[in-house]
């Protein structure tokens, strides 16, 4: 099944470890119920192949104390689970905001001037 | 758990795929994803949805397997590594017919104690049946602890009597159950099989700080 090769495997995982941050950046603007968080991220193109993967993401982000859970009842059917960035998880998000700078610095610079 | 009555039968097939997908989840995980997934669905369809709008909405989630690869990282290849489902019976029985023997009987015990541990989490994570592994860590426990009761009372100091050895290895058991499930998932929620599961322990108060 999984057959994949190294290129795509790392992909894979670059993917997967930014997809967390851009979470909880999203979720540092304002808090989002699982389907509406799901969809805005499932938007961007090449961030997410399956959306429904998002979901496992949250419920470790929960346990690790980086979001919380609040229901809220809705105008239209049944409640909806809130997820809203904790203090622990704007401490996080702020120091991968200073690292990803410097990587993508570095990548850029050197995958730029290869290109050139 | 509720069903809406009128849920649309590809939805239905793909939680059913999900739910056996996830059968090597703790349960209380297994109940968490599977609400979300039904709720995202829900949230995201008209009461009356047509199949492609069901059909786009499922691709967007994509494979059951996936996700609950999410959840768990990669499925064990059946084919993997790993002592032979029979190993911990025969070591059990090994142990018991030697018992006379301490040197050989004990011994053969532990290592059917430890082989059987290891079997049923294996098992377990595998979603098979844990019944040869249980029987051989049963015997393991009673090569360990009945030349042990026999000694204690041989040497005069009370025991409790032997007719209680079978809740003392009922109690063990369910202890390496417990440690079963912590070893297997790292996971905090954890719940031994056979209690009752809330989906919502994920909220109860625990140490969440890892």
């Amino acid at each position: 099944m999984n057959a994949n090769g190294g290129g795509r495997l790392l992909d894979a995982q670059l993917r997967r470890g930014a997809l967390e941050y851009c979470v909880l950046a999203l979720l540092a603007e304002q808090e989002r119920y699982g389907f509406e968080l799901v969809r805005t991220l499932g938007a961007i193109d090449g961030l997410v192949t399956s959306e429904g993967t998002i979901y496992p993401l949250l419920s470790r982000l929960k346990k690790t104390g980086h979001v919380t859970t609040t229901w809220r009842d809705s105008e239209e059917g049944p409640p909806r689970k809130y997820y809203a960035i904790t203090e622990q998880g704007e401490d996080v998000l702020a120091a991968f905001r200073l690292e990803w700078r410097r990587f993508r610095n570095a990548v850029d610079e050197l995958v730029e001037a290869g290109d050139r | 758990m509720m069903s809406a009555p009128t849920r649309h039968p590809m939805i239905e097939a793909y939680l059913d795929d999900l739910r056996q997908a996830a059968a090597r989840l703790p349960r209380s995980q297994r109940a968490e994803l599977v609400a979300e997934i039904a709720a995202h669905v829900e949230a995201g369809l008209p009461s009356a949805p047509t199949d492609a709008e069901v059909r786009n909405l499922l691709d967007d989630l994509g494979h059951p397997d996936d996700i609950v690869e999410a959840a768990a990282g990669p499925a064990p290849s059946p084919g993997a590594a790993g002592a032979p489902d029979w190993l911990p019976l025969v070591l059990g029985v090994a142990g018991l017919a030697t018992m006379p023997l301490p040197f050989l009987g004990l011994p053969l015990g532990i290592a059917a104690i430890v082989t059987g541990v290891m079997a049923r989490r294996r098992a377990r994570s595998l979603g098979h049946p844990r019944g040869m592994a249980t029987a051989g860590l049963i015997l393991g426990i009673s090569a360990v602890v009945l030349p042990v009761a026999v000694f204690l009372s041989l040497f005069g100091v009370s025991t409790g009597g032997v007719s209680e050895g079978g809740e003392v290895i009922d109690v063990e058991v369910e202890q390496f159950d417990q440690l079963d499930q912590g070893g297997a998932d790292f996971d905090l929620d954890a719940e031994p099989d056979g209690l009752p599961s809330d989906p919502d322990s994920s909220q109860l108060p625990g140490p969440d700080d890892r």
